[in-house]
């Protein structure tokens, strides 16, 4: 073996001894903690694209839909995790909450597009209604919180800063041209709804 | 000169004297460190958080000086609530939580409400709130010191959360602030929610 090969071979053995166990994913630290929660609601599209739906849709509907939406969203969505930590079974089971999240971003999506201008009380239970679904399915696959606390805090932090991204991307309305922007994004919401719907995504 | 030379004599037993210095000893000492205890224990307590932190700024948003006037029924509810603590259960944090979602709720919906309820409300969250903090521990188990910390830690609580809000709401009275403390009021209810779930499926078993 010339000296460089045995450096190399040198260097990888203690290279050898440092390595440690590989931990990619056994979610070590950040489970049942704030970070945990704020994550929860930020690694799924269909969530993501829900929650800035009800934002956008409720910048686009004005006062008082704009804070109507977003506060009715997370207080419902807290009702359907209820119901999804205790486990309690709803019609339909897993088929009825993956088709009703589906069909929040094809309906959100729709109602921004083609600006739809729905009374209040009925934008709040349609939000209402899709809340459960969302709520359940993150409620449902929940970690075991080791901080319940912290992790209900960064779960319903996450999901407000997302209808604020929502409303913010909403206020672009005001511009000239704003219109067509929103009008655009609502459409992008209602494809990716489509695709969850079809199995595309 | 025979004085100084008794004095001199006195001085090593005088200097025999002094005990150990106990500024700091938390151990021992005055009632302090036993108020400081009380007052950590009710800080450290998130269903007394999530109960208190919404009925101050619902004071708030209720009224300027709402929460002056909520704390005579709340300070009286903290006071039962230490004598109530014998009958307490980790299972009083679900009515506990559940006032705190009332007076997020009510925070929320911002109607101008008549005193009698939310003084009522006041109350029996301060004597929730003591009983899911004591623990079961009945009235003279503990320091005297601790239940006095207890009480003004449970107290400090709305009085922050209302002095915070109702400072913002002075500060900016734009309508949006006012939107913007009913949202914070109902984001507080979502994770007094969601962590009343946790703490019920840790009682039933789940």
């Amino acid at each position: 073996m010339s000296p460089n090969k045995s450096f190399r071979f040198l260097i990888f053995s203690v290279l050898m001894l440092a390595a440690t166990q590989s931990q990619a994913h056994i979610g070590q630290g950040a489970v049942g903690g704030f970070w945990s929660g704020f994550f929860h609601p930020l690694f799924g599209l269909d969530h993501i694209v829900a929650m800035v739906g009800v934002g956008l849709w409720g910048a686009f509907l004005g006062a008082p839909a704009i804070w109507l939406l977003p506060v009715t969203f997370p207080l419902v969505m807290s009702l359907g995790g209820m119901l999804g930590i205790m486990g309690l079974p709803i019609p339909g089971g897993e088929h009825t909450i993956e088709f009703g999240i589906a069909l929040s971003g094809i309906v959100l999506g729709a109602a921004v597009l083609f600006g739809i201008r729905a009374p209040n009380w009925i934008a709040a239970i349609i939000v209402g209604l899709f809340a459960i679904c969302h709520g359940y399915a993150h409620g449902a696959e929940m970690p075991g919180a080791a901080n319940a606390f912290s992790f209900a805090l960064g779960f319903v932090i996450a999901t407000g800063l997302l209808h604020m991204c929502g409303i913010a991307l909403g206020f672009l309305t005001l511009l000239p041209k704003g219109r067509y922007v929103v009008s655009g994004l609502g459409g992008v919401i209602c494809a990716i709804g489509g695709a969850f719907m079809f199995g595309y995504l | 000169m025979k004085q100084l030379r008794r004095l001199g004599l006195l001085a090593p037993a005088f200097a025999l004297l002094p005990v150990a210095a106990e500024a700091h000893n938390f151990a021992k000492g005055t009632i302090f460190p036993q108020i400081i205890e009380g007052i950590g224990a009710s800080l450290n307590s998130p269903s007394g958080l999530l109960t208190l932190i919404p009925l101050g700024i619902m004071a708030s948003v209720w009224q300027t000086e709402g929460i002056l006037r909520l704390m005579p029924p709340l300070a009286a509810g903290l006071v039962a609530g230490i004598f109530l603590a014998l009958f307490g259960s980790p299972a009083y944090v679900v009515p506990s939580l559940s006032v705190g979602i009332i007076c997020a709720l009510l925070a929320v919906i911002a109607r101008p409400w008549p005193f009698a309820p939310l003084a009522g409300l006041a109350a029996v969250a301060g004597v929730l709130v003591n009983m899911v903090t004591l623990e079961g521990h009945g009235f003279g188990e503990l320091q005297f010191g601790i239940y006095i910390g207890i009480v003004l830690g449970a107290a400090a609580i709305p009085l922050i959360s209302a002095a915070v809000a109702r400072g913002a709401l002075q500060k900016v009275p734009a309508f949006w602030m006012r939107l913007a403390w009913r949202i914070i009021a109902s984001w507080s209810a979502a994770i007094a929610l969601m962590y009343m779930t946790f703490q019920l499926k840790a009682i039933v078993g789940g």
